[in-house]
């Protein structure tokens, strides 16, 4: 059973920009995708740090890439949501919709 | 993890000199390894340092291994811990450093901005950035009094 405060609000942006990214979710790439879709332009320390945390809690997997020259040698490390974050994602989604619920009247329709 | 961060940080910086010129990626770059560097500062101060976990498709998902961090930092596991403990203890005295430093650099820099204007202007920017490193002063001997103290008690807690 996934605990309800088992991921703060950047770290639940995070884990949902790595599951719409798939296969290519890197750190830069994160940092880019957030700033695209949702105009939030993200600190590399921040979000390093976050996808510690995130795989500390057995959130994330990573695999690394082969090394390539325009990386200085060094290889990318992509990310990828294990079954166990899947499940907490899943969680928060639930219990935010049941928040979400019956506030149209106020908030009006999503866009 | 550390070797990620670096070709991270390189591959941006060669998007940002073709994206929009050699000085500001330099200066891009410069930010970011500092955000990154400090922001690792502060993790190990707060006990939280940056560790590896297994690559996926092996075993032990999700759990701390040393064999793991040293093939991905190319460290054997106590060297590393060593490392990390002497970055704890110093974590705090090089924060409050960090905070003194930054002071002082943007201090310098206000000066430096409010010459050319006129005497009333410079004054005020002079009693902001007095004030500004008194602050950061103040923030550095917090962070050496409270932080060395909080750590141990949570290490202690762990």
């Amino acid at each position: 059973m996934v605990r309800k405060s088992l991921l703060g609000e950047f770290e639940q942006t995070v884990m949902l920009a790595i599951l719409q990214l798939g296969d290519d979710a890197y750190a830069p790439n994160i940092a880019r995708h957030l700033d695209a879709t949702i105009d939030r332009s993200v600190s590399r320390g921040a979000l390093y740090s976050c996808l510690n945390q995130l795989e500390r809690k057995g959130l994330l997997r990573w695999r690394l890439d082969a090394p390539t020259p325009e990386r200085a040698g060094h290889a990318r490390r992509f990310y990828q949501v294990s079954a166990r974050g899947v499940r907490a994602v899943r969680t928060v989604r639930d219990s935010q919709l049941m928040l979400w619920r019956g506030l149209e009247g106020i908030l009006g329709t999503a866009k | 993890m550390r070797d990620a961060i670096l070709g991270d940080l390189h591959e941006e910086f060669l998007q940002d000199v073709a994206d929009v010129g050699a000085r500001r990626a330099r200066l891009r770059h410069v930010s970011r390894t500092t955000g990154v560097a400090a922001r690792a500062l502060f993790d190990s101060a707060i006990c939280r340092g940056w560790v590896s976990t297994e690559p996926a498709g092996e075993a032990g998902r999700g759990a701390v291994s040393g064999p793991a961090n040293a093939a991905a930092g190319g460290s054997p596991p106590v060297v590393l811990r060593r490392a990390r403990a002497v970055v704890g203890v110093a974590s705090f005295p090089l924060l409050a450093l960090l905070v003194v430093v930054v002071g002082v650099v943007v201090n310098t820099m206000m000066f430096s901005a409010a010459q050319p204007q006129s005497p009333r202007v410079s004054s005020a920017v002079g009693i902001g950035g007095v004030a500004l490193l008194l602050a950061c002063v103040a923030i550095a001997a917090i962070v050496l009094c409270v932080g060395p103290r909080w750590r141990r008690k949570r290490l202690r807690g762990a």
